[in-house]
Formats: C-alpha cells, sequence, structure tokens
C-alpha cells in the first residue's frame, strides 16, 4: 500500500506540474502593478526555481513529518487548516447525502424488483432515467427558483442565515437543516437512479436464482423469500459501492459547491488547480488516495464477512 | 399480495419524508434595519494590504485601511491619510499626514505606522509580493509624528500614485502575514472573516451601520439570492444574460465604466499583422458596438486608449470606425487579396475559456470571415492560455488590463525593454521614438510636461494599431428593494457604500431569530 501511495502521490505531482502556466504567473495575471522581477521572487519563495525531482523530495519530506506545507495563495495559511476547515462540511453533506440515496434507493431498486414490468418498475425506470440525465446544475436552479424565490420555502445557498450565530442551538440546527435541504437532495439524486438500478438488478437475479427457488419449495413465506433471504444477496454489491464511496467522502462536488456556495473540499481543489496552488492540490489528492486505498481494503474485508463463499475462498 | 403492500409503503413513506422537509422548511427568520448584504463571487484571499494582489482582497481592504492617497472617480490621486505632499527634491517626497486618522483601537496614526507598514513591504523577510513596487525607495525617514520623508534612488513622478497601499499599526507591519485578524484604519472594522462571509462594522464616516459581504461564486444563484431578497445588492461578474432577469422582477441595474480595458492583441513579429495597415482593417472590421450590444446588453463603454479619456493623464483620440468596405481596401493595399476559396490569410486566436470571451471571439470571427480573414478559435483554460500569451505563442488574443491608472502602464506594455519575460510588450512592439517618449516620462516630475509625453504615446499607441481597441468593462451592480441609492465606484470596488442610501421601508424578513 505505501509503494501504491508513493507511486499516485508522484504521478500526481508530475501532472499538475505539466500544465501550463505556474502559480506565479497565474496570482499576477493582468495586475500591470506587478513587476516580473516581482513574478520571479515569488517563484523563488515558492521553490518553483528549483528542479521538479527536487520539488517533489521537498514535497516528500514534508509529508512523512505530516506537514502538507503552505498554500501559494496570498494567505499562505497551512494546506492543511485550509483542508480541516472544509473537511466536516463535505464530509457531512455526502453522508447525509448518502444515506438518503441508501434509504430511497434500496426500497425504490427492491420495489421496482417486486412486479417487473409492473406499473411501480417502469414509472422508477422512467423518474430513474430522467434523474441519470438530469444535469444537477439544471436541478439545482430549477429547485432554488421553485422552493427559494417562487414559495420561499428554503434559502438559496450558503449554510447559514445571517444572523445564525446568535440563535440558540436547536434554531441553529433548523437553519442549518433548511439550507441543508437542496444540496443533499441535489447531491443524492444521481445516486438514487444509480443504486435503484443496482438494486433492482441485484433482486431479479437473487429472485431467479436457485436458492431461491429452494425456499420456495421448502414452503418459505414469499415475503420472507423475497425481504429476508434474496435482499440479503442482493445487497452484497452495495458493500463494494460504499467501500468506493468512502473517497468521494471528502471529494465534494464542484458543481453542488459551486451553485450552493458551500465551501467545501471540491471548490477547494477545483479552485487551487486553476490557481496551480500545487501544495493544497496535493494535499488533497494524497488524503484522496488514502481513502481510496482505506476504502478497498474495507470493501474487500466487509464483502469476506458478509459472504461466506468469499471467506472460504469458493467465489468464482 | 405482500408485494404491492410494500410497495404502498414506499409511495407512503416517500410523501411523508416530502411533508417532514416540508414541515422544516417553514421557519422564516431576518436582517438588521441598518445592515446590507452584498454578494461578491470570489472570497478575499487576505486582508493584509502588503498582501492584498486579487481583486477581492483589494477592492474588501480598503474598507478597512487608510491609505496616504486614495484615487478619485477619475483616477486622479486625492488625499486621504495624507494631508499634504511635496517633492523636496527629484529624490525626495515630503509627505504630512492629517492628524484625525485613529486605527481601530483608538491609537492616532503616526508617522512610524506609514514607515513600518513600507519598509515591511520592502523586506524580503515580509515576501510581500508589492516590493518590487517600491523597490525605488531608498529610505523612509520619520521625522516627527506627522511628518515622513520618501527618498528614492531615482526620480519618480508616479510614486504618489503608489501610495494607495493600506497602512498597518507599526506592530502589526513588523509580524509576518495577517491574513484574517488585521487591524485598520479606515471607515469599517472587521468583524468576522469566514470562507463563506465577511463582516464589517461602521467606525467612522457615512455609511451603511454593517455590510455582509457573502461569497456566492455562482451568477445565477447570486441573481437568485437578490431576487429572493436574501442580498441586497449585487456588484461585478453580472452576466448580460441576466439582465432580461432583473428587469422583469424591477430589480435596478447600474453601471458605471470601469478602468479595466479590453482589447485584442497582436503578435507583432509575424506576417501579416507586422503590417500596420492589415492590423488597422482588422481593428475597423470588428462592429464593436453591435457586438457590445448583443452580448453585454450594450453596457461597455466603447475605449480607444488604454488609459481612461477622462484620466488627468489620458487623452482623447478619434475612435476607430467601424467600415468593413474600407478594411477590405486597406488589405488589398497590403497585398492580401482574397484567394479562390475568399480567404485572404487564416489567424489563430486564443482566448480563455470564460464563456463571455468565448462569445467575443466568435463574434469577432463572424466579422474578420467578412472581409476575407479565416479565424480559428483555440480557447484555453486560463493557465495553459496566459503562458502561451507570455511566451509570444499567439498571433491575435483578446485580454483585459485591469485596474489601469497609473499612465507608466504604456512604458510596461510599449517600450521595446519589456518585452516578456521582462514586461508586457506581448506584441513585440518596436519604436524608437515611443521608447525615448516613454523614458523621458518616468524621468519628469513637471507633471504638464509628463502628461504631454504620455498622451503622445497614446496618440502613437492608436496610430499604429499596437491593439484593436475594444472597451471599457462596466463595473455594473444590481440593487434590491432596500437600496434607495448606490453608484459603482469606477475601479469596481466598494467605496460607493460609503455613500449608500437605504429606503426608508421596512428591510426584507430574512430570518426570525434575527428579528428578536
Amino acid at each position: 500500500m505505501p509503494l501504491v501511495l508513493l507511486g499516485i502521490t508522484a504521478v500526481s505531482f508530475a501532472v499538475v506540474h505539466l500544465a501550463p502556466g505556474d502559480p506565479a504567473a497565474v496570482a499576477v495575471q493582468m495586475n500591470p502593478r506587478i513587476t516580473p522581477e516581482a513574478v520571479e521572487k515569488l517563484r523563488a519563495y515558492y521553490g518553483l526555481d528549483q528542479p521538479l525531482w527536487k520539488q517533489y523530495l521537498i514535497w516528500l519530506d514534508k509529508l512523512v513529518h505530516l506537514d502538507f506545507g503552505e498554500s501559494f495563495a496570498p494567505d499562505h495559511r497551512p494546506v492543511w487548516d485550509k483542508i480541516a476547515e472544509r473537511l466536516p462540511i463535505t464530509i457531512g453533506i455526502n453522508l447525509l447525502a448518502m444515506l438518503l440515496i441508501f434509504v430511497l434507493g434500496v426500497p425504490i431498486g427492491v420495489a421496482a424488483a417486486a412486479r417487473p414490468q409492473g406499473w411501480l418498475d417502469r414509472a422508477t425506470t422512467v423518474l430513474v432515467f430522467v434523474g441519470f440525465a438530469m444535469p444537477s446544475f439544471w436541478l439545482a436552479l430549477l429547485l432554488m427558483q421553485w422552493l427559494g424565490v417562487h414559495l420561499k420555502l428554503l434559502p438559496i445557498s450558503g449554510l447559514h442565515a445571517l444572523g445564525a450565530a446568535s440563535m440558540p442551538a436547536w434554531e441553529r440546527a433548523v437553519d442549518l437543516a433548511r439550507h441543508l435541504v437542496m444540496p443533499v437532495l441535489v447531491a443524492a439524486v444521481g445516486g438514487v437512479a444509480g443504486i435503484s438500478r443496482f438494486m433492482r438488478t441485484g433482486m431479479l437475479e437473487a429472485l431467479a436464482a436457485d436458492y431461491t427457488r429452494t425456499m420456495r419449495a421448502f414452503g418459505a413465506p414469499e415475503w420472507r423469500v423475497r425481504y429476508v433471504y434474496a435482499l440479503k444477496n442482493a445487497l452484497l454489491p452495495i458493500i463494494t459501492i460504499l467501500g468506493l464511496s468512502v473517497p468521494g467522502l471528502i471529494g465534494g462536488s464542484v458543481i453542488v459547491e459551486q451553485v450552493f456556495s458551500i465551501p467545501g473540499m471540491g471548490l477547494l481543489f477545483y479552485q487551487a488547480v486553476l490557481m496551480r496552488d500545487y501544495p493544497v492540490v496535493m494535499g488533497i489528492t494524497v488524503i484522496g488516495a488514502v481513502l481510496t486505498l482505506v476504502g478497498n481494503l474495507l470493501a474487500d474485508l466487509a464483502y469476506a464477512w458478509a459472504d461466506p463463499r468469499v471467506r472460504k475462498g469458493l467465489a468464482a | 399480495m405482500r408485494a404491492s403492500s410494500w410497495n404502498a409503503s414506499c409511495v407512503r413513506g416517500l410523501a411523508l419524508g416530502c411533508a417532514l422537509v416540508a414541515v422544516g422548511c417553514s421557519a422564516q427568520g431576518a436582517a438588521s434595519p441598518d445592515t446590507v448584504r452584498i454578494g461578491i463571487a470570489t472570497a478575499p484571499a487576505t486582508l493584509d494590504p502588503r498582501f492584498a494582489l486579487d481583486a477581492a482582497s483589494v477592492r474588501l481592504a480598503e474598507l478597512m485601511h487608510c491609505a496616504l492617497v486614495r484615487m478619485d472617480r477619475r483616477f486622479a490621486p486625492m488625499p486621504e491619510l495624507a494631508a499634504s505632499w511635496h517633492w523636496q527634491d527629484p529624490y525626495t517626497l515630503v509627505v504630512r499626514l492629517r492628524p484625525d486618522f485613529r486605527f481601530h483601537n483608538g491609537r492616532l496614526v503616526r508617522a512610524e505606522d506609514v514607515a513600518a507598514t513600507l519598509r515591511s513591504i520592502l523586506d524580503a523577510k515580509t515576501k510581500s509580493p508589492l516590493f518590487a513596487l517600491f523597490r525605488n525607495l531608498q529610505a523612509v525617514q520619520v521625522r516627527g509624528k506627522r511628518l515622513l520623508m520618501l527618498r528614492l534612488r531615482k526620480p519618480e513622478p508616479g510614486l504618489v500614485r503608489k501610495l494607495g497601499i493600506g497602512i498597518l499599526p507599526r506592530e502589526l507591519a513588523q509580524e509576518g502575514a495577517h491574513a484574517r485578524k488585521t487591524l485598520g484604519c479606515g471607515p469599517y472594522r472587521l468583524v468576522h472573516f469566514g470562507e463563506d462571509k465577511i463582516v464589517f462594522a461602521r467606525v467612522q464616516g457615512s455609511g451603511p451601520k454593517r455590510l455582509v459581504f457573502f461569497v456566492v461564486r455562482d451568477a445565477t444563484t447570486r441573481a437568485l439570492k437578490l431576487a429572493r431578497g436574501e442580498l441586497d445588492l449585487i456588484q461585478g461578474d453580472v452576466p448580460a444574460y441576466l439582465l432580461p432577469f432583473f428587469r422583469r422582477r424591477g430589480l435596478r441595474v447600474v453601471a458605471a465604466p470601469s478602468n479595466t480595458f479590453t482589447y485584442i492583441g497582436f503578435n507583432l513579429r509575424k506576417p501579416p499583422l507586422a503590417d500596420r495597415r492589415v492590423r488597422k482593417a482588422l481593428a475597423m472590421a470588428i462592429p464593436r458596438r453591435a457586438i457590445a450590444k448583443a452580448l453585454f446588453g450594450g453596457l461597455p463603454k466603447l475605449a480607444e486608449t488604454v488609459l481612461p479619456q477622462e484620466h488627468p493623464d489620458g487623452v482623447q483620440v478619434p475612435p476607430v470606425p467601424y467600415d468593413p468596405q474600407r478594411a477590405e481596401r486597406l488589405l488589398d493595399e497590403a497585398g492580401w487579396p482574397r484567394g479562390k476559396d475568399g480567404v485572404r490569410f487564416r489567424l489563430v486566436y486564443r482566448t480563455s475559456t470564460n464563456l463571455e470571451r468565448i462569445a467575443l471571439a466568435e463574434a469577432v470571427q463572424a466579422a474578420w470571415r467578412r472581409i476575407g480573414v479565416a479565424v480559428k478559435l483555440e480557447p484555453l483554460e486560463w493557465g495553459a492560455f496566459y503562458a502561451r500569451i507570455r511566451s509570444g505563442d499567439f498571433a491575435v488574443y483578446s485580454l483585459s488590463w485591469v485596474g489601469v491608472a497609473d499612465p507608466e502602464i504604456y512604458f510596461w506594455i510599449l517600450h521595446s525593454s519589456m518585452v516578456p519575460p521582462a514586461g508586457a510588450n506581448r506584441g513585440g512592439y518596436r519604436n524608437p521614438q515611443v521608447d525615448a517618449w516613454l523614458e523621458e516620462a518616468k524621468r519628469t516630475l513637471d507633471a504638464r510636461k509628463r502628461r504631454a509625453l504620455y498622451q503622445k504615446v497614446a496618440r502613437k499607441m492608436h496610430e499604429d494599431f499596437v491593439y484593436a481597441p475594444l472597451w471599457r468593462e462596466p463595473v455594473v451592480a444590481v440593487l434590491g428593494p432596500r437600496i434607495a441609492h448606490y453608484t459603482p465606484w469606477p475601479d469596481g470596488g466598494f467605496r460607493g457604500l460609503l455613500t449608500l442610501r437605504l429606503q426608508s421601508a421596512p428591510p426584507f424578513q430574512e430570518s426570525r431569530a434575527a428579528a428578536r
């Protein structure tokens, strides 16, 4: 695992630096007050005048000491501080979105598989494909216009109302919840569509499997066959999806965060790439890489725990 | 049977969920009557004036910091903290401070604070990106509580324009960067600096008691927040496609021409653009007024020179007319007749991936196609685009000069020694006469003589079509119903807030908690 991580950081470092333009030039852009001398000084200050391999070794040395370095942005704040203040927001929104995805996606998939080609199956299929096809920024704007401007039910963006700091705790919680409704909904729409399709297919396969027929032959009640034996087996692939979702928890969504003005990780990463803020880009990449590896490991372990065929080496 | 009851349970569950969400949404909440909520596109990176480079940082920092001088609406330096100044000799500027300026902790601003701020910018340890701006400053001498002498290495008549830097208390200036916890002597003090919100409270003078800047990155979201009453004012980054929405909603759009000059740059090193007649023809073939109206709601003000005409050193030159027939004749004269396919020559037009820039490029492409010039558009991500422009890897590009107030910009963009990476003479313009005028203007202390020299340079630049001039970008603000009067400042800053007037009508009820 450490070797894979090293490989990821080396490739990421090289790719990030391959992009034309450097932070010194991008930062000053068209500002006529900044002289080329200042740009050169900035480059030296950032260490960009060093060969790339040397820059990588310096960065790696800091990383070994758990130091992500200092942002190239004019605030010069430590990268970890920037990540730490956005991480809870992104994790919170993504956990809520994931919860919504499973709470809605699994029952929809199961219900659709209960009567294939029935009215509910057809209706959910249409809804699911609409959900898949709908651009999230467009859905976000529609919801903002309808729920925010027209009905005045929900705030349009941000996480807190003006004056939230002076509210009592419960009112602050309600205020936060109101601000989160639309972002979480938009973040979850695509996922609900995906999970419900996975569940539908998994359930149909499980219901057609030999063990299901055997259970029915033994006289097990239909609800038990469906919602205990078939559902258990159909849920197995979801473990893999859960494992792969772990890095997404910190990745955030650029579109949702941009449209709803949420200061999350996705937006931080996107802005860092545009500004060539290499320390921030690399900091988020490292955390993302570690979580991907950990997520894969957890998924493998959970799969082995849940499926005796995997545990005993019987799986195909 | 059981499956269908399960289905019915799902539907009931969904309905219940929706109902709960709706109930949760019913709370409404409120804003103080003397608070103005402003939507901005980007968060300032810092409020430490020694490090403020990006537009958001500069614009917000000037609300909380006082400076020796500030530019007025015509971009002439006006005294702020400085009561007066005069040149003792070509190397020494004497500045006298006003006695009534205080930092937000109550202490009077003294000459030693100004000296400490300037010295910290010059100190390599501070790593201020503005140090090169003051590299000609040899010494800053304090000659009393309110008297300061700035000694230069060589004469620099334009120094006064550079003294618009915010002043920090000496004790803060001697330390490192204070991006988020800084102290100023301006009309507002910083109350809160968050990723999504920056709050200022008024300390002195006119203007609303409290300013809350909300960082709302998406332009449409800002428009919707304004329409809903969550914001009172938005300024900057107002796309033209939203103007009809504001009109329908009865929200007032106010605009002022800024000092951001938009142009099309040419690479003068290679044919056919090395020929002045070709550049003139291309400039004359652009229907600027029609493009400005179609793409930007007619808000940009057509401009001919980099420095605004009303600038103290500005000049009035004849506008480039839209005359495609004349443009065709010029191209024929220059030896570029139409080929069998109707094309005279081909150009690559580089631009950024900004949608408005691409729309502009497409309009110019269509205009030039009419005179037989085939244009290939190459939109590039900003960093890649800017790197190519800096390295001279272009034939044509469009860009803007942001915040042009100092006539010395002409030296940077026209002098033959300023070809990148040394400066911004990106097209490779070389004219010994212009070089001589620019060098003389840099030395001359006599304001009238200097103005005459810069006016000659601007005229020559216009005659030589170093750029195809387009327009001055507008500073656009959209006002919510609570705002009675607001005039945007031409530099895109927020000093107009100091003269903002609110309606007497009760404010929009935003949050129940804040109303209590």
